[in-house]
């Protein structure tokens, strides 16, 4: 089975740097670009089922995928950003000095501190791998599925299906409406590729 | 700056599925379609180097890039594939018969394991993050260079960006020509894309 990750595509807060976690948000011109060139590059693909974060800046870049596959979005909450609690709507700077235990916290271990409020990433994964789990019940392995996502969401199960440490997500990337793909094979899960964004500038 | 991770293109032996290190094996056919297609695909970035392993099959693929760009290649031993040793030329099932007790520690420890005659992948990881950090001292922080070199060098450099255990490398898994990207920022190295292979034919994308 190949697992089609799919970052939402840009906000007004991703464009400015602010926290965003679960408010309902939605696209700005650039990210309503980006969604429509993510839907034509995947405009071939066969998919046995689009999923989506139930968030509106995730299920507004899946209705610019399924518009070309005359499929429904099927919403699903497990795949949501993580919840940043009070931390929403702020930048990293308000972060740190209103902030400043729990952020020293999460400067140390990124994955294992919980926002203030929130939840932590390693929370985070544990829910989203579990939606991931329910998905792939539904198909078998010559199945090719999207998820529409968040770039935290990814990060996380980018790091589960590596067995990477939770804390070290800041280590990779994922671009705005960018594919990270995950294949099953012989019950097994692998990393296909992470962040290609060839899309961006074609 | 932007350090472009480029493995080479297919050679007779990839196709089989023989192990092989530091062999000179060349490009075959498809590879060389490969490498010239990946040529095609980064014509229009500003490159400012192209570093790659002496092994013939990343020089190929090295020139294949630097033939659009008025830039020598820069050669560096320090790229190359694991040293395979003994187990050189050999399929996985004749190196299962024929050292059974060293592949099963392989099995257990693929980071650890030093191939008979060779190296393993825990050394490759040093040697090539030392020429990694080299480069990265020799430009300027908005430089592109490219580094052409291997499927398990990639994976090493990865492993070391990532923090993720040199054990766990075959987790990673780079395809032919597939281009993988290390931002740099203030010394700090990050994974932004793992095995962009956009530019391969329909039939050779995963």
């Amino acid at each position: 089975m190949h697992i089609m990750l799919v970052r939402h595509g840009e906000t007004a807060y991703n464009a400015i740097g602010r926290y965003q976690g679960h408010m309902q948000i939605s696209l700005n011109d650039t990210g309503f670009a980006q969604a429509t060139r993510v839907g034509t590059r995947l405009q071939h693909h066969q998919f046995a089922a689009i999923y989506s974060s139930d968030l509106l800046r995730a299920v507004q870049t899946a209705h610019a995928i399924a518009t070309h596959h005359h499929q429904p979005v099927i919403e699903l909450a497990g795949f949501r950003e993580i919840d940043v609690g009070l931390w929403e709507h702020l930048t990293v700077a308000e972060i740190a000095a209103q902030f400043p235990t729990d952020f020293a916290a999460y400067r140390t271990q990124p994955g294992r501190t919980i926002y203030t409020g929130g939840e932590s990433y390693a929370q985070m994964q544990t829910r989203a791998m579990r939606a991931l789990a329910t998905v792939m019940q539904r198909h078998d392995e010559h199945d090719t599925i999207c998820i529409v996502c968040h770039g935290g969401t990814i990060r996380a199960i980018v790091c589960a299906v590596l067995d990477l440490d939770i804390d070290n997500y800041t280590q990779m990337w994922i671009d705005n409406c960018a594919l990270t793909t995950i294949i099953q094979q012989h019950g097994k899960l692998r990393l296909g590729n992470l962040n290609d964004n060839a899309h961006a500038t074609q | 700056m932007k350090l472009l991770l480029i493995r080479h293109g297919e050679t007779p032996y990839n196709a089989q599925g023989l192990i092989y290190g530091h062999a000179q094996i060349p490009l075959n056919e498809r590879g060389q379609a490969q490498a010239t297609r990946l040529g095609q695909r980064l014509k229009q970035q500003p490159i400012r180097a192209v570093y790659s392993s002496d092994l013939i099959r990343a020089m190929h693929t090295a020139h294949a890039i630097g033939q659009h760009h008025a830039i020598p290649i820069v050669t560096d031993a320090a790229l190359r594939e694991l040293d395979v040793g003994e187990w050189e030329h050999k399929s996985v099932p004749e190196v299962q018969q024929q050292y059974p007790t060293l592949y099963q520690q392989y099995c257990a420890t693929p980071g650890e394991l030093v191939y008979p005659g060779g190296e393993s992948h825990r050394v490759l990881q040093h040697r090539a993050m030392q020429a990694v950090n080299r480069y990265v001292t020799l430009h300027q922080k908005d430089d592109i260079i490219c580094i052409v070199c291997h499927g398990g060098t990639i994976a090493a450099i990865v492993c070391a960006v990532l923090g993720l255990d040199i054990n766990l490398h075959e987790r990673i898994h780079i395809d032919n020509c597939a281009i993988t990207t290390i931002e740099v920022t203030h010394d700090v190295m990050r994974l932004v894309c793992l095995n962009d292979n956009t530019h391969a034919t329909t039939e050779e994308h995963h």
